[in-house]
């Protein structure tokens, strides 16, 4: 068995995806170990509660499984499994009335708006913060963002992927994701001194 | 060269994707604009407020729960604790199964406490040994009774025709 996993632990995504169709439970085990802190942090984005992202981690992982015989080896498999558990948090919020700000709010042409927003400088978190409370003054900024702009923050600043990657996980253009993260960046650094003037007092 | 297009660039160099070509007119631009200077020194501080993803909690034995779930069905998933606090999910995890089978059992023992109380109470209608014995000879008098009665009656109203 740990010799199984071992070989396992050693193929790629594309294989596990055929050997699960297959049959064979241990390479989707493999699969979701490979994938599944990625996909957790993704939900602790749009989430609050420790239960909530379980459930749709969980929930994610299940549809993924479901509809396996459907993903293409065109875009890579943790591309694929993002886009399903995007779609799955976004419906989730919906259904609770807790659906987060659309693109619609935000059209694409609002560069003017962006300009005409930036006020005052950026300052540096304070020294003495702690990373916790960083991380919780940013989780707050960027809950207010409409998604098309946190979704491209959360995957290039949080996430760390490449423009490219940026690009086929949503499904855009380079020069849209380029335009996007720089727009994104605008909005989030007016809602940072709408929202925690105290910040910026204290500089 | 306009603000906006060297803001949008700035965002690009500051991720390290600028073109080096680009990266050369946008110094130019830079040297002569100060509010595109203010904007790259708030990208960078901007970076600041991003620091490095503290490590995410997975449940132990999650991916193993998920595979699981996802070929044997729901039910035969194994329960597992949610060490990271999270709760077992309403509406599909194992717990919430167990609770529906204990719901079940439940009410089969209900259902089979009153068919059987039910039952005992029918019986309690029925006439036992003894109380058959009493009623039988209480039968047997009114049989005796009633074989008696004609001779009695005669007895009372005599005939007319003796007159």
């Amino acid at each position: 068995m740990g010799v199984v996993r071992m070989q396992e632990n050693e193929r790629s995504d594309e294989e596990l995806v055929q050997l699960t169709l297959a049959g064979d439970r241990s390479a989707f085990q493999v699969l979701v170990e490979r994938h599944q802190h990625r996909i957790f942090r993704l939900a602790r984005h749009y989430l609050r509660s420790n239960a909530e992202v379980e459930d749709m981690v969980q929930d994610t992982f299940l549809k993924a499984f479901s509809k396996l015989d459907t993903f293409q080896s065109n875009s890579s498999f943790f591309t694929w499994v993002y886009r399903i558990a995007k779609n799955t948090i976004l419906d989730n919020l919906k259904r609770k009335g807790r659906s987060p700000v659309r693109a619609m709010e935000d059209p694409e042409d609002s560069l003017g708006r962006v300009a005409e927003g930036r006020s005052g400088r950026v300052p540096m978190p304070d020294a003495r913060m702690m990373k916790s409370e960083i991380t919780r003054v940013t989780r707050s900024v960027l809950e207010t963002l409409p998604d098309i702009f946190r979704e491209v923050l959360v995957l290039r600043e949080l996430e760390g992927q490449s423009y490219q990657e940026i690009a086929e996980t949503l499904e855009i253009s380079i020069g849209t994701v380029e335009s996007r993260i720089f727009r994104a960046r605008a909005k989030f650094k007016d809602k940072l001194m709408q929202m925690h003037p105290e910040i910026v007092e204290g500089m | 060269m306009r603000c906006e297009q060297a803001q949008e660039w700035i965002s690009k160099k500051v991720d390290g994707v600028l073109a080096v070509k680009e990266v050369g007119q946008l110094r130019q631009h830079l040297e002569q604009c100060g509010e595109c200077r203010e904007f790259e020194e708030d990208m960078l501080a901007m970076k600041a407020w991003f620091p490095a993803e503290e490590a995410v909690a997975v449940p132990a034995g999650f991916a193993q729960r998920i595979a699981a779930m996802a070929f044997d069905g729901q039910a035969a998933a194994p329960i597992l604790q949610h060490v990271s606090g999270g709760r077992p999910r309403a509406g599909s995890t194992p717990e919430r199964f167990a609770m529906q089978l204990m719901a079940l059992a439940a009410a089969l023992l209900l259902a089979l406490g009153l068919a059987l109380y039910m039952q005992r109470g029918n019986s309690n209608h029925n006439l036992n040994a003894d109380e058959t014995q009493t009623l039988e000879q209480v039968l047997e008098e009114l049989r005796e009774l009633n074989q008696g009665a004609p001779a009695a009656n005669q007895e009372a109203v005599p005939k007319s025709t003796d007159r």
